[in-house]
């Protein structure tokens, strides 16, 4: 629709300056300069400030792995050499040495005292180890034998036990645990042989853990010094 | 442009700019945060790597020990499976120890936590011997004793019958023992060595604690000592009743005797060695002395065992004669054979005298000397025997020249001056005194002036004539 006014020049309103419109323009223009003012300081000022600082910590970086490296391989040759250490001081540990034992062994069967005659031989000796005792399960091997006691008392029966288990003659205790409770049976008399009666018994003595013979011989040691 | 689309436009362009610049703002924060992040990251990353590089310096140090101490554990647990020297070696303890083997066999294995572990696996060896206690316990020893890690696992000892043991003598136990040892087995992938800078002035700071990590690798031993006396925990000890002598000796008893016996034997023993090592006839002579008396001894307590029947129990008696009897016979043979030839032998006079000559011919009058004295008690004994007295005569020959020429050497003489005048005997001032061929030195009157020649003087002495240079 076409609008025309007919009024005279001096019967016109006024035209006023457009105040509203510069403000509006004023307030897009300030509003859209900030916005693009703050990108720019986001851009140049912290932007580029991080950048900066990546890079540089991106070369402190790289400087250190080479020496990172070497480390990682010092670490492989330990681990490979450290293998043979850890795995010959725990099979050293669990080692017994039986030449000992039965040295041991001889020598409490040789003991003789004042009225201890227990004057005992053996059938047999068998020695059995564990390495590994599964789960809870105490048995790490034992020794055991059919032995006789040539005597005419079976109290000397118990005169061997005492002695095998005696810290005092033998340390045949660092390595096992206590002999079981006595017990035999007397063989026919041989009238042709001194002494002609002998009692059978046997002899079972279990091993203790391999924990248990290294805190045993650690004792006795620390008791020698 | 009407106002109503001077607005549209400017506000749409206002409002695409501010949209824009918003966007761009948002994408620029997210990209900050982005790389903040990486910022941070690359910090951890630093600050774990310099922790990782401050621990550089221990692992070197724990390398350098390792590697050190390597070829220990090498020795103990050996790279390759390297069982046949183990076989050889089974073979070679048996044979020392007198042990008789029936056969060897490997035994399967099931170490889980070894193998896991990948590096070792257990080898275990099944033997099956025959010997009395005291030899199995020798070849145990040997075993435990090994450079390489071995162990005995388990063995079973039946012990011989008596009645086998009165047949043979010798206690032949049947003995079944299994022997462990490991075998490293490198995984793939293994880490070569490192090279290390300033190796070797490390490893010289680390010396004490390389030496305590190798001390601490060292298998623990036992020195088995041998029977001492002590009998056979596997035989029947009891001795057959004797209604006759009721003081018959008790096996422990008998044990001990022999076991006496056997100690002189071996004492007699050094002493026929030392007789034979004697650098002189004199030291001979009293080491073979004592052999005959300890012999004589031995020889009578023997006699009066056997006489008295006091050794019942086989094995002493087979000890008996292993160690006393056999032996006693070679050494009273060898004894014998060696009294056949008395006094030192040709080879002997020989290279004495060889010497001799070379001390003297050197000027060493006095190692000549006691090159002879070494022998010349000895001299004497080799009457009758010409080839050996004409050498003898010979080094007395020169026992004397050299201690004529000894003492020669040490008569100092002042000589002044001297005139030969031909037609007349040359003048020379010895000690101050004028004296001429034939006058004897005064200081010195076995010393006889036989000629003069310009700085030389000639002197009869002990019979030669010897010369001065002045």
């Amino acid at each position: 629709m076409i609008t025309i006014n007919l009024l005279p020049d001096e019967y016109r309103r006024r035209a006023k300056s457009p105040i509203g419109m510069i403000a509006a323009i004023a307030a897009a223009v300030l509003i859209n300069a900030s916005l693009i003012a703050y990108w720019g300081y986001l851009e140049f000022g912290i932007s580029r400030n991080i950048e900066t600082t990546r890079s540089v910590l991106q070369l402190d970086l790289d400087g250190l792995k080479p020496q990172v490296a070497y480390n990682e391989k010092l670490k492989k040759e330990i681990t490979t050499r450290s293998a043979r250490e850890t795995t010959l001081t725990e099979i050293t540990q669990n080692r017994v040495l039986w030449t000992k034992v039965m040295d041991e062994l001889i020598e409490v069967v040789h003991a003789g005292r004042e009225g201890i005659e227990h004057f005992v031989w053996f059938d047999d000796i068998d020695v059995k180890m564990i390495a590994e005792a599964r789960g809870q399960s105490k048995d790490f091997g034992k020794l055991s034998a059919s032995a006789h006691s040539g005597s005419e008392g079976y109290d000397q029966v118990s005169n061997f036990l005492d002695d095998m288990n005696d810290t005092e003659l033998t340390s045949l205790g660092m390595i096992f645990g206590q002999t079981g409770d006595p017990e035999g049976r007397r063989e026919e008399p041989s009238k042709d042989l001194i002494p002609s009666v002998n009692w059978s018994f046997p002899l079972t003595i279990g091993l203790k853990s391999p924990a248990d013979r290294i805190a045993a011989r650690q004792a006795a040691e620390e008791e020698g010094q | 442009m009407n106002d109503r689309k001077f607005w549209m436009t400017f506000g749409g362009i206002a409002g695409a700019i501010a949209l824009g610049s918003a966007y761009m703002i948002f994408n620029e924060k997210d990209q900050i945060e982005t790389a903040k992040g990486e910022v941070a990251t690359l910090r951890q990353d630093i600050a774990k790597a310099r922790d990782t590089v401050a621990t550089t310096p221990e692992l070197e140090r724990d390398v350098i020990v390792l590697r050190e101490i390597s070829d220990r554990i090498r020795e103990i647990l050996p790279n390759t499976r390297d069982l046949t020297n183990v076989v050889r070696d089974f073979q070679e303890y048996s044979k020392e120890a007198g042990v008789a083997t029936s056969g060897f066999r490997p035994t399967q294995q099931n170490n889980s936590r070894l193998r896991q572990s990948g590096a070792f696996e257990k080898v275990a060896y099944q033997l099956t011997l025959e010997a009395d206690t005291f030899q199995f316990l020798d070849f145990l020893n040997r075993i435990e004793t090994h450079s390489r890690f071995m162990a005995a696992s388990s063995f079973k000892i039946n012990a011989a019958t008596r009645k086998s043991l009165e047949t043979d003598g010798i206690a032949n136990h049947r003995i079944q023992m299994e022997v462990e040892t490991y075998k490293y087995v490198p995984r793939e992938g293994e880490a070569n060595e490192v090279k290390i800078a300033g190796y070797e002035r490390k490893r010289d700071l680390l010396a004490g604690e390389i030496n305590r990590r190798r001390s601490a690798l060292t298998l623990e031993t036992f020195r088995y000592r041998g029977p001492r006396g002590r009998r056979d925990p596997l035989i029947d000890p009891r001795v057959p009743a004797r209604v006759d002598d009721p003081n018959a000796w008790t096996v422990q008893r008998q044990m001990e005797e022999v076991t006496e016996l056997i100690s002189r034997m071996e004492e007699a023993r050094k002493y026929w060695d030392a007789s034979n090592a004697a650098e002189s006839v004199l030291e001979r002579m009293v080491q073979r002395s004592e052999l005959e008396k300890i012999l004589a001894m031995l020889g009578d307590d023997l006699n009066r065992m056997e006489k008295e029947d006091r050794i019942t129990y086989r094995p002493a008696e087979k000890r008996l004669s292993i160690g006393v009897i056999e032996p006693l016979q070679e050494l009273r043979a060898a004894l014998k054979q060696s009294q056949a030839i008395a006094g030192p032998t040709l080879v002997e006079l020989q290279t004495v005298g060889d010497t001799m000559v070379d001390h003297i011919n050197e000027g060493d009058f006095d190692l000549a000397l006691d090159s002879y004295k070494a022998l010349a008690d000895s001299l004497d004994l080799v009457k009758g025997d010409k080839e050996r007295e004409e050498l003898s005569d010979w080094l007395r020959q020169l026992a004397e020249d050299a201690t004529t020429l000894r003492d020669f050497e040490l008569i100092e003489l002042t000589i002044g001056g001297y005139a030969i005048i031909e037609g007349s005997d040359p003048v020379i001032i010895i000690d101050g005194t004028r004296r001429s061929v034939g006058d004897p030195v005064l200081a010195h009157p076995s010393l006889i002036v036989h000629d003069v020649r310009p700085n030389e003087v000639d002197f009869v002495f002990r019979g030669a004539v010897l010369t001065r240079d002045f």
